[in-house]
C-alpha cells in the first residue's frame, strides 16, 4: 500500500487572485479536473489513501468537487501536515503536486516497481532560458543536489517533475526534513535557482563501478532521450510554494539516497494554466503507452546475440503470448521443455539430431527471452517466476551439455558426429561455467556491500546554495588522462573510455561469453561439428572470459 | 518458516557481506575450525594457497593414489577453515567463494576420473552441487536466508570432499559418489522447491534474480 499526499497549494494566475482557485481544480477534458483524474489514476493502482492539502482560501472549489481537504494557512502549515503524515506512515509515501498530468505507465512504475528508498521523477530535457521548474543535479542515477525557490543548485542538469516517492524507513527522515523546513519557513529568502561553476565534466572515477555489469539503475539511464515537452508546457513559473521541491531538497540535503527516475518518453507535467492543462492532456494522449511498455519490456543491456538475433522480434511473441493470456511461468516451463527436447535430439548422435537439437536450443533461448519480456510487459512479477527463470536457464544449458555428451558416445564411430567420450569435457565445461557465475555473484555481493555502506553528505537546510558539495580544486592535468596514478585507475579509465566506442563495447560484451552467445555457440558448433568441438570451444572461451573479467575486477577492487 | 534470523538483517552492508560467507558453503568442520580465530584471519591468502596445492596435487596424480588423495581435503580444510569466520570484507575477498568452488569441483572431478567413477555420475554430482550453489545465491538475493541446519545437512564443501576421500581410502569411491548425488539431490531439491513455492507468487513488484550477473544472465 502507498499513501499519497497531494499538494493543491498552487493558485491559478498568481497569489492573491482569489477567483482562479487551485491549479489542481483546472479542467482535464470536459468532465473532470486534474485532481480528480490524478486520484482516479492512483486509485486504479491501489492507492486509495490520498490526502489533499490545500490552502484555506483555495479550498472552496475542491470542497465543491467533493474532495476531503486538509486546510492550511501557509507554507509552514503545509510542511507540518506533511511531517505528521510522514511520521505516522508505515507504508511508502507519494508526494505530488495536485496539478500533475502524468501518463498511467509512469505512475505504475513509480508505485509498483520502485525499490529505491526514495525516488524523484526528473527529466533531463532542459529548456533554454530561465528554468520554470525546480532544477536538480543528477549523477549516476541519483539526485545529488535539489533546488527550490530558496535553494540554489550548482550546475543543474535536470528538472524535477513534481513527484517524489519515499519508502520506510526514509519516511522518518522525510518527516524530520519537513518539520525542520516548517520551522525555517519564515526565514528562508528566495534565491536565483542556478549557480554556475561548470566543474562538472571529466570522468568521475568510482571504485567498483562495473559498466559491463551495471544495469539500468532505477530505469533512468540516458539510453533513450527524454521526451521534450511542447513549448506551451513548463513555461509558466509557479507562483505558490512548491512543497514537493522543498521536500526533495530536504531529503537530498539530509543525506538520503534519492534515485532519479527519468520520464523518458512518458509525460509528467505540472499544468498551471487552462492552456497548459489542455496541452498536457494532448501530450498524454499522444503517447502510445502500450508500445512504450512493450519497448521497455525488452531489456536494454543484453548481449550482442540477444540484441540482434532475438530481441529484434521476440517482442512480437511476447505480445502474442500476452494476448493469449499465457503467464510468464508457462512460457518459462515451455522453454525448459524445448531445451530438454533439444538435449534428447543431441543425444541421438546423428547429424539430423544435432541440427534439430541446435534449432530447438535456439527456440528455447528465444522463449527464455520472451518470458522476461512478457513478465515486464504484463507486470506479472513473482518471486517464484524469477526463481524458475534463473534456475531453468542453468538447467537448460547443463541438460544440453549432458545430451551432447551422450550423443557423442552414441554416434557411430567414424561419423562426423562422433567425438568420443567427452564426459570429462562436459564436467569441465559445467564446472568452469558455474565458477564463472560464482565470480559474478561474489563480486556483485561485494559491490552491493560497498555501495550500501556509503555515507552521503549532509547540508544545512538554511544554506541558500549547495557550495558545500563543491569538489576541491584539482591540479591541472593532461586532458583525458587518468587523474590518478596506478594500474587500477588506469584500467577503470580505459574501461570507461571503451564504453563510448560502439564496436569495442560490443566486443567487450561478446568476449565475456554471455548466455546468448553461449547458446548460439553450442547450437552452431553442434550443428556443424560435434560435441567435442562444442566443449573445447566452450572451455577455451570460458577460461579466457574468466581471465578477462577477473583481471578487470581485481584491478577495480584494488583501485 | 523460511525467513529465519540471519546475519545483518537490518544492515544492508553487513547483509551483502555475509552473503559472501554463505557462498563459501562451509560445513561443520570448517565452521568449527573458524571459531577460535574469531574472524581475525583474512581468508584470501589461505584460499589461494589451498587452490595452488590442490592443483599441484591433482596434476601430480594424487587423485589416483588413495593416500595423497585424502591429503587434498585436509590441506584445504586446515588452510581455509580457520578463516571461515572472517567477515570477508577485504577488497579482494570476493575471490574466495569462487576459489572454494574451483577447489571443490576440481577435486571431485579429478578424484572421480582417477578412481574410475562413471563419468555421467560425476557430472550428476557436480550438477547437484551447482544447483545448490546457484540456489544459495538466488535465495539470499530474495532475503530467503538458508536455515542453519541446511549448511550442516549439506555437509559443506569440506564434508563432501572428506566423504569421497575417505571412500576412496576404503575403496568405495563410486558408491560414495552415487550416495552423495542421491542424498544431496533430494535434500537440496526438495528443500529449495518447498522454500520457493511457499514464498508467495505474485507480489507485484519487479523481481530480478540476475541483476548482478555479467557472464551469466
Amino acid at each position: 500500500m502507498t499513501l499519497a499526499v497531494v499538494l493543491a497549494t498552487e493558485p491559478v494566475g498568481g497569489v492573491g487572485e482569489e477567483g482562479g482557485g487551485p491549479t489542481a481544480a483546472l479542467p482535464y477534458g470536459p468532465d473532470t479536473t486534474l485532481l480528480e483524474r490524478l486520484l482516479d489514476q492512483l486509485a486504479a493502482l491501489g492507492v486509495h489513501d490520498s490526502r489533499i492539502v490545500a490552502r484555506r482560501e483555495l479550498a472552496a472549489p475542491l470542497h465543491k468537487n467533493g474532495h476531503d481537504v486538509i486546510e492550511t494557512d501557509d507554507l509552514a502549515d503545509d510542511l507540518r501536515v506533511v511531517a505528521e503524515l510522514a511520521r505516522a506512515a508505515k507504508e511508502p509515501v507519494l508526494i505530488l503536486s495536485g496539478d500533475i498530468v502524468a501518463g498511467d505507465e509512469l505512475l505504475v512504475r513509480l508505485v509498483a516497481d520502485s525499490k529505491a528508498p526514495a525516488s524523484a521523477v526528473i527529466s533531463r530535457a532542459r529548456s533554454a532560458g530561465p528554468p520554470t521548474r525546480p532544477v536538480v543535479r543528477v549523477s549516476r542515477a541519483r539526485v545529488v543536489s535539489a533546488g527550490s525557490r530558496y535553494h540554489q543548485v550548482t550546475d543543474p542538469n535536470a528538472v524535477f517533475r513534481g513527484i517524489l516517492r519515499v519508502a520506510p524507513p526514509e519516511t522518518k527522515r522525510l518527516a524530520d526534513a519537513a518539520a525542520e523546513l516548517a520551522g525555517l519557513a519564515g526565514s528562508l529568502r528566495p534565491v536565483p535557482p542556478i549557480r554556475t561553476r561548470e566543474q562538472v565534466g571529466g570522468e568521475q572515477l568510482e571504485r567498483f563501478v562495473d559498466r559491463d555489469a551495471e544495469g539500468d539503475l532505477d530505469g533512468s539511464s540516458s539510453r533513450k532521450a527524454d521526451w521534450a515537452p511542447p513549448p506551451v508546457l513548463a513555461t509558466t513559473p509557479s507562483n505558490g510554494d512548491d512543497v514537493p521541491a522543498l521536500l526533495l531538497t530536504g531529503l537530498v540535503r539530509s543525506g538520503v539516497r534519492v534515485g532519479a527516475r527519468g520520464v523518458r518518453v512518458l509525460v509528467c507535467e505540472r499544468a498551471l494554466t487552462p492552456e497548459q492543462a489542455a496541452a498536457a492532456r494532448a501530450a498524454v494522449e499522444a503517447v502510445d503507452e502500450d508500445r512504450v511498455r512493450l519497448d521497455a519490456a525488452v531489456k536494454g543491456d543484453d548481449g550482442f546475440f540477444t540484441t540482434y538475433a532475438v530481441s529484434t522480434y521476440s517482442w512480437r511473441i511476447a505480445r502474442w503470448t500476452a494476448r493469449r493470456r499465457l503467464t510468464p511461468n508457462v512460457v518459462t516451463s515451455i522453454s525448459m521443455g524445448v531445451a530438454v527436447l533439444a538435449a534428447v535430439w543431441f543425444a541421438a548422435g546423428t547429424r539430423a539430431g544435432m541440427i534439430v537439437g541446435a534449432a530447438l536450443l535456439y527456440v528455447a533461448f528465444v522463449l527464455d527471452c520472451v518470458d522476461g519480456q512478457l513478465a515486464r510487459y504484463t507486470r506479472q512479477f513473482s518471486t517464484l517466476g524469477a526463481w524458475l527463470d534463473a534456475t531453468f536457464d542453468r538447467a537448460k544449458e547443463y541438460v544440453a551439455y549432458a545430451g551432447l555428451a551422450v550423443g557423442s558416445t552414441a554416434a557411430a564411430i567414424g561419423s562426423s558426429v562422433h567425438g568420443g567420450d567427452v564426459w570429462r569435457l562436459a564436467v569441465a565445461a559445467m564446472a568452469v561455467q558455474t565458477c564463472r557465475h560464482m565470480i559474478d555473484f561474489a563480486f556483485g555481493a561485494a559491490k552491493r556491500r560497498v555501495a550500501g555502506g556509503e555515507q552521503l553528505p549532509v547540508l544545512p537546510l538554511d544554506a541558500p546554495d549547495d557550495s558545500a558539495l563543491d569538489s576541491p580544486p584539482q591540479p591541472p592535468r593532461a586532458a583525458g588522462a587518468p587523474d590518478r596514478k596506478g594500474l587500477g585507475q588506469t584500467a577503470i579509465w580505459l574501461s570507461n573510455r571503451t564504453e563510448k566506442m560502439p564496436g569495442l563495447r560490443w566486443a567487450k560484451k561478446i568476449v565475456i561469453l554471455p548466455i546468448g552467445e553461449r547458446f548460439a555457440l553450442i547450437s552452431l558448433s553442434a550443428a556443424l561439428f560435434n560435441a567435442k568441438v562444442t566443449f573445447v570451444v566452450l572451455l577455451c572461451w570460458g577460461l579466457l572470459a574468466a581471465g578477462y573479467t577477473l583481471t578487470g575486477r581485481i584491478l577495480r577492487s584494488i583501485a | 518458516m523460511t525467513t529465519t534470523a540471519r546475519p545483518g538483517a537490518h544492515d544492508p552492508a553487513a547483509y551483502h557481506g555475509s552473503r559472501l560467507v554463505a557462498y563459501r558453503d562451509d560445513g561443520w568442520i570448517a565452521q568449527t575450525l573458524g571459531r577460535p580465530a574469531h574472524g581475525m584471519l583474512p581468508p584470501l591468502a589461505p584460499a589461494l594457497v589451498a587452490a595452488a596445492i590442490t592443483v599441484v596435487l591433482v596434476l601430480a596424480g594424487a587423485a589416483g593414489q588413495t593416500g595423497p588423495a585424502l591429503f587434498v581435503p585436509l590441506v584445504a580444510l586446515l588452510l581455509t577453515g580457520p578463516s571461515s569466520s572472517h567477515p570477508h570484507d577485504g577488497p579482494l575477498d570476493w575471490l574466495v567463494p569462487p576459489i572454494m568452488r574451483a577447489i571443490e569441483y576440481g577435486y571431485l572431478a579429478a578424484l572421480g576420473f582417477a578412481q574410475g567413477v562413471s563419468e555421467p555420475l560425476i557430472y550428476v554430482l557436480i550438477a547437484v552441487l551447482a544447483y545448490h550453489h546457484y540456489d544459495t545465491v538466488y535465495r539470499t538475493r530474495q532475503k530467503l536466508w538458508p536455515q542453519e541446519w541446511m549448511f550442516r545437512a549439506g555437509l559443506g564443501w569440506d564434508g563432501r570432499m572428506l566423504v569421497v576421500a575417505l571412500a576412496a581410502f576404503a575403496g568405495y569411491t563410486p558408491l560414495a559418489y552415487a550416495a552423495l548425488a542421491a542424498y544431496l539431490g533430494v535434500l537440496f531439491g526438495v528443500e529449495s522447491v518447498l522454500t520457493w513455492t511457499r514464498t508467495g507468487r505474485g507480489e507485484g513488484t519487479m523481481v530480478n534474480l540476475e541483476d548482478e550477473e555479467e557472464a551469466g544472465s
